[in-house]
């Protein structure tokens, strides 16, 4: 059982997430006729051991997408965040109140 | 007035569940019925301002931030998501004119109809709670006035502390399941189903 | 019934003023409050038990706690039947039946035991060599494995139906503290006092269970004293909760723990109320491990008879349970503590002959003692071979001169009491990965360094004293409270160790010329010799020696004997016992009943359901339900007399002659609000949406990433920047899940909110000629006509006193809407609506007809959307916008997407129009029956209006290539081989005149 800590739920159990990958992939913008970027961004993934920033998103709590960055061997998380940054804005401004 | 039919109307009996001790019953739920919910939201940017005109509408000082409630005179604020708060008061839904809130600032939505709202009371509630809800419900991680989505029996919901007692918000649709999976595990403490109460009243 | 003749007159932790009644065997017995099934068994003079796995040897108990691997034994009868049960730890209740088991006629005198004669050919790895022998082949195994499975196995389980309930529960704490010996005690005091919240968790049905048999004071005070002082501090403290029965079975990732409540077995009359067992899913901040240490036996000739039992336990029968083990003990040791049994049994009143110590010497400390008892001690003295007609008579002894042992006299005793050392209990460090470490001078493993929050205290860290086990605990629960940022006295956790003299390792007893059966394993039966085997195939690592003898497979997890073989294995190899390591323990630390696992989640909870606001409405009027994930469904609703068939043929028909309803609230539902909606509907829908007018709805399709089909929908303008958008039932939760992501992670600058309403909206299809006329009367402020209500047209209003919002689309082919009212006015439209459409003949239809007329239509759904075709395959590339991006644009068009030679969406018809035809039947050419054909069929129905079946599918080529040819409706498994014709798939309608009426 991965605890994660959801930057607006608080530390939750990884069964109220759904996995959403690697986070660090690099779409396209919408209009970009490249096909080279858009294969790349959507079949190619490296598979590195250690530390790994992938999405995880809340489906059970708030519902927040989050980059959550975990050993992959030893499910270790050293951070979340929200991956919209207006939701990482308005989490920071309020928690410095 | 068209009468609301709620999702537990056939199959809501008030009554003991289990056996109820000298001691009287362990916990007591029962429905909450014809909820007034309105989802309003803001944008980044908008929030101090569609925070403000929240409190206004039900009277509080300001809206509350992540994990709390804030309950007024007019209804009562509950923040559910990063950008996004419920709005519960008595009555029926009205269109987002009556928020007073436009597209620029923010949204709002009528959800009044989607949830069953469940209470929960009694000095073994938050053991009832716990056999389907993971989360921490501990007096110092969800005090009186906390507020937080979870998932209970692997069906999302809302929790609310208020007033010493637990009201869960289940989907409407998975209001029986969820009913009869609090019921049978309430028996074990002796559990009393209450009569259904009216949002507001 | 027999009397309690080995109970001793006094002492004990038992009530002595109530007696409890049980049974073994059909026989009665009687035993007392505090008693397991073992101390009871024993205190009766019942020492036949059970029997071994493999050689049906007999078994008596052999320990006094979770190790056991004799004293298995079923409870119980009927549905209640629980097989394998350690006696070790039943705790007695009034009435409790218990019986003998892996036996016939009885455990006291079993035929099986005759295979032992054939024991030559049972040993390591027989089944692979018996099947390599004559008679190799299949057939062969097949009648091997016949008599193999009638023998294997120990008790045998119910097959009735578990009429108990079980439950999950979750909790959180801040110091786990697993065990309840000195150390387990203080270090809970500790990190109460300082203000966090512990949970004490201990797998006995007694508290502190250790101190119940402890004798030796601990400083100053009597163990009892001391025991009683700490229970008491411990209520003092106030944010203790002790849980007994509960077993940690297991720590896993994230600071978790699984624990196994045992609520119920216990009780001879438990509330139905009650689950019979709870699984604890644990949060913890920091776990202290005090699981304490386990005995070893040491391997000797017969070791495995009734009557023999580790040292420990002997004294845990007298001090705990106030029970003799037996009247003329031999305590054979290979350090200081077998000397703590020998003088406990000796105070008891045992006739304690003998005590055999491989060592030199005993230390002055006890050698005076067991003088003062009358006890003599035999140094450099070890245990040879048991003698015994069922259980132990004669003990032979060996003296030891160097590393060689002499056989010599034979001594009368019914107990041997035995002790090789003691084995920390690592296993739940193990579950986290970290390996114990072999410390010569303790002859032990000690566990190893955890890189997580996990500590260990007492003799789980290798503590052997008491008084320094309760220091242990003490500075464990204090560095915990100071890792929290509460402030406790800083404690120093002492060294492992604490004998007077050190141990000797003693692993097994070997004599020059005898041959010794000496049993490393009891329960599967797994010898010493069988270890040298193990050996000398080959077999040389832990892994490999565990899983080709099967030594610590069995129920006890080799918790006595795993470290002898590994030790054996060791010197076989010619390495060290560091070098050879051990195996990896991995949860459940003892067996956990998989209903506990499932907790509730079973029967009608397995899965949650989900109800549609009319599923009230549907039942009563004769709906016949179906799941459609986790939703209930109409799936037809019979006219008396009539089966499926019956039923969705007329309801499809009548669809298509008059009108029906149906319930299709179960629908994906998204609300998609903001500014930048429409812009958004834009990017994701293969059409464009920019421009869709107020009022109006449209049929969208959306692609994955990979240009794949996603879902297709409708989805409604109701303003400028609020859109109401369907899904597929199926995709409901899928397309969500996509929009939030490409929401938050690729375009966080748009203004878009989406929020799910599927449970805001009961939504009820209204289709067929006559749908006009129905919704005109029911509807009470909606211009239904034509040309106020176009086809695709949106509209608000009220349907029997509820708010409604109506849109003109049809999925059957037929002049259509689906009306929506929020949910807890579902009934009230229902009825309102079927009040003006059944007088006009019109009925309710299920899914059947619902996929039946869609597939008349030619609509393509689910099982065309399979997650493998795209627009072109579909023939739907003509919706792909031109003027604007949109998700999986480019990747659509890739080349392996855009080959001639894909399969594409086409009607099938049976040339012999009374076949039917199956959904997932391959296609073929007549000529070339084998491999996967040319495609596959993915709906059918029976279409009432056309008078014979037909199907939609992919096929290589087309409507075009396979005018005028056949091709076959390949299904080998259902329906055989059917001619079939490849057609356009609008079978009815195709201009979709009746639509737009």
């Amino acid at each position: 059982m991965l605890r994660i800590p959801c930057p607006f739920c608080g530390e939750r159990d990884h069964t109220e997430f759904s996995y959403g990958g690697d986070a660090g992939v690099d779409y396209p913008q919408i209009d970009s006729t490249d096909e080279k970027a858009w294969y790349e961004a959507v079949f190619l993934r490296e598979n590195p051991r250690g530390p790994h920033k992938e999405l995880w998103q809340h489906n059970y709590g708030c519902r927040m997408w989050i980059v959550v960055e975990r050993d992959t061997m030893t499910h270790e998380i050293f951070s979340a965040e929200p991956a919209h940054p207006g939701v990482k804005a308005q989490l920071e401004k309020e928690a410095a109140k | 007035m068209l009468e609301r039919t709620s999702a537990l109307a056939t199959h809501y009996q008030p009554g003991p569940a289990g056996d109820i001790g000298t001691d009287g019953p362990g916990v007591t739920l029962r429905e909450i019925r014809d909820a007034g919910l309105w989802q309003v939201s803001g944008w980044p940017g908008t929030m101090d301002e569609v925070g403000a005109t929240l409190a206004g509408i039900v009277g509080v000082d300001a809206a509350p931030g992540p994990l709390q409630s804030a309950a007024g005179p007019k209804g009562t604020l509950l923040r559910v998501q990063p950008f996004v708060w419920w709005l519960t008061r008595a009555g029926e839904a009205t269109a987002q004119q009556a928020m007073g809130i436009d597209a620029e600032q923010g949204t709002s939505l009528d959800l009044s109809h989607s949830r069953t709202v469940i209470r929960i009371e009694g000095p073994r509630a938050r053991d009832l709670l716990n056999r389907g809800l993971p989360t921490d419900l501990r007096p110092d991680s969800f005090p009186e006035g906390a507020f937080a989505g979870g998932a209970i029996h692997l069906v999302g919901a809302n929790l609310h502390h208020r007033g010493g007692g637990y009201d869960l918000y289940v989907p409407r649709g998975f209001a029986v399941t969820i009913w009869d999976f609090l019921t049978e595990t309430a028996a074990q403490w002796g559990g009393e189903v209450g009569e259904a109460e009216y949002w507001g009243a | 019934m027999s009397r309690q003749i080995n109970r001793l007159g006094q002492g004990g932790a038992i009530d002595r003023s109530r007696t409890l009644s049980f049974s073994f065997d059909g026989a009665r017995y009687e035993g007392h409050p505090g008693d397991t099934l073992a101390s009871a068994l024993l205190a009766n003079d019942v020492r036949i038990v059970g029997r071994s796995f493999k050689y049906h040897r007999p078994r008596g108990v052999m320990s006094a706690g979770v190790e056991e691997g004799g004293a298995l034994i079923t409870t119980g009868s009927g549905a209640r039947r629980t097989p394998n049960v350690r006696a070790t730890t039943l705790e007695l209740f009034d009435g409790l039946d218990t019986y003998g088991q892996n036996a016939w006629p009885s455990v006291r005198f079993d035929l099986n035991a005759l295979n032992g004669l054939l024991a030559r050919f049972f040993s390591a790895g027989f089944y692979y060599k018996t099947f390599m022998g004559p008679g190799r082949g299949t057939w062969a195994w097949m009648q091997y494995e016949k008599i193999i499975r009638r023998a294997a196995g120990m008790g045998e389980a119910s097959r009735e139906p578990d009429p108990d309930s079980y439950e999950i529960a979750h909790a959180h704490c801040d110091v786990l503290v697993v065990g309840s010996g000195p150390a387990g005690l203080e270090a809970a005091r500790v990190a109460a006092e300082a203000g966090l919240h512990v949970i004490l968790a201990e797998q006995d049905f007694a508290v502190a269970p250790s101190l119940l048999s402890e004798t030796e004071g601990i400083g100053d005070e009597a163990p009892a004293d001391w025991r009683a002082a700490r229970l008491k501090a411990l209520q003092a403290a106030g944010n203790v909760q002790i849980m007994p029965r509960t077993t940690v079975f297991g720590l896993y990732d994230g600071g978790v723990a699984g624990l196994a409540e045992r609520v119920t077995d216990h009780l001879a009359d438990p509330s139905p109320h009650l689950p019979r067992e709870r699984f604890w899913i644990l949060r913890t901040r920091r776990t202290i491990v005090a699981t304490g240490a386990l005995e070893r036996s040491v391997a000797f000739g017969n070791n495995d008879r009734p009557g023999i039992m580790l040292a420990n336990a002997a004294r845990i029968y007298a001090n705990r349970f106030g029970v003799a083990a037996g009247r003329r003990a031999i305590v054979a040791t290979n350090n200081d503590s077998g000397y703590h049994s020998a003088l406990d049994m000796a105070a008891a009143g045992v006739d304690v002959a003998r005590i055999l110590d491989v060592r030199e010497r005993a230390s002055d400390d006890f050698a005076a003692r067991a003088r003062a008892a009358g006890i003599e001690i035999m140094t450099n003295c070890v245990p040879v071979e048991a003698a015994a007609r069922g259980t132990i008579g004669k003990l032979q002894i060996g003296r030891r001169s160097g590393a060689t042992i002499r056989a010599d006299e034979w001594l009368d005793c019914d107990l041997v009491a035995v002790s090789g050392g003691w084995t920390p209990v690592v296993n739940l460090l193990s579950h986290r990965g970290a390996r114990p470490v072999y410390d010569e001078s303790l002859a032990t493993f000690l566990p190893g360094e955890c890189a997580e929050p996990i500590r260990v205290a007492g003799s789980a860290a290798g503590v052997w004293r008491s008084e320094d086990c309760a220091q242990s605990g003490r500075a464990a629960g204090a560095a915990a409270a100071r890792d929290l940022g509460k402030s406790a006295l800083d404690e120093q956790a002492p060294a492992p160790g604490g004998w007077d003299r050190p141990i000797h390792p003693l692993w097994e007893v070997r004599v020059k010329g005898r041959k010794l059966r000496s049993f490393v394993d009891p329960q599967h039966d797994v010898k010493t010799d069988d270890i040298r085997l193990a050996h000398q195939e080959g077999y040389v690592s832990v892994e490999h020696l565990k899983r080709y003898t099967t030594l610590g497979m069995a129920s006890d997890q080799g918790k006595v004997g795993n470290v002898i073989g590994l030790a054996l294995m060791a010197k076989a190899t010619g390495k060290t016992i560091a070098e050879t390591g051990t195996t990896m323990f991995r949860p459940p630390y003892t067996p956990v009943s998989l209903g506990a696992l499932a907790g509730r989640g079973c029967d009608e909870h397995f899965r949650a359901t989900r109800y549609t606001p009319m599923h009230d409405w549907n039942m009563e009027h004769g709906a016949v339900m179906i799941d459609a994930g986790l939703w209930k469904r109409p799936w037809y609703f019979p006219a008396p007399g009539e089966d499926l068939t019956a039923a969705y043929e007329r309801e499809t028909a009548k669809v298509r002659e008059t009108v029906g309803l149906c319930d299709v609230t179960s629908l994906g539902k998204i609300a998609v609000q903001g500014p930048d909606a429409a812009e958004f509907l834009n990017r994701v829908y293969v059409n464009g949406f920019g421009k869709l007018p107020v009022g109006r709805a449209r049929y969208g399709i959306m692609l994955r990433d990979d240009g794949i089909v996603m879902d297709d929908g409708t989805t409604w303008r109701l303003s400028d920047s609020d859109f109401f958008m369907t899904t597929t039932t199926a995709n409901a939760a899928k397309v969500m899940g996509f929009l939030e992501e490409l929401l938050e992670t690729r375009w966080p600058d748009l203004r878009v909110r989406v929020t799910t309403v599927s449970e805001q909206w009961a939504g009820l299809a209204v289709a067929g000629p006559k749908a006009r006329q129905v919704l005109e009367a029911a509807v009470e402020d909606i211009d239904m006509s034509s040309e106020a209500f176009p086809f695709m047209g949106v509209r608000e209003g009220h349907i029997g006193g509820a708010p409604c919002r109506v849109a003109r689309i049809s999925f059957s082919g037929e002049m259509a809407w689906e009306a929506y009212v929020p949910s807890d006015y579902g009934a009230a439209m229902c009825d309102a609506v079927w009040q003006a459409a059944e007088p006009l003949g019109g009925i309710l239809y299920g899914t059947e007809a619902l996929g039946a007329l869609r597939i008349e239509k030619g609509h393509v759904a689910g099982p065309e959307l399979d997650g493998r075709t795209t627009l072109e395959d579909l023939h739907l590339d003509r919706m792909a916008s031109t003027k604007k991006p949109f998700i999986g644009n480019v990747l659509r068009k890739r080349p392996g997407l855009m080959t001639d030679d894909r399969p594409q969406l086409v009607g099938i018809v049976p040339k012999d129009r009374t076949r039917r035809l199956y959904a997932g039947a391959l296609l073929h050419a007549p000529d070339r029956l084998s491999g996967h054909g040319e495609g596959w069929v993915t709906s059918v129905t029976y279409s009432p209006e056309l008078g014979h079946w037909i199907g939609l599918g992919l096929i290589r080529g087309g409507v075009e290539a396979w005018s005028g040819k056949t091709a076959i409706h390949a299904d080998p498994v259902r329906s055989g081989n059917t001619e079939v014709e490849i057609t356009a798939t609008h079978f009815i309608d195709p201009d979709g005149s009746r639509m737009h009426a």
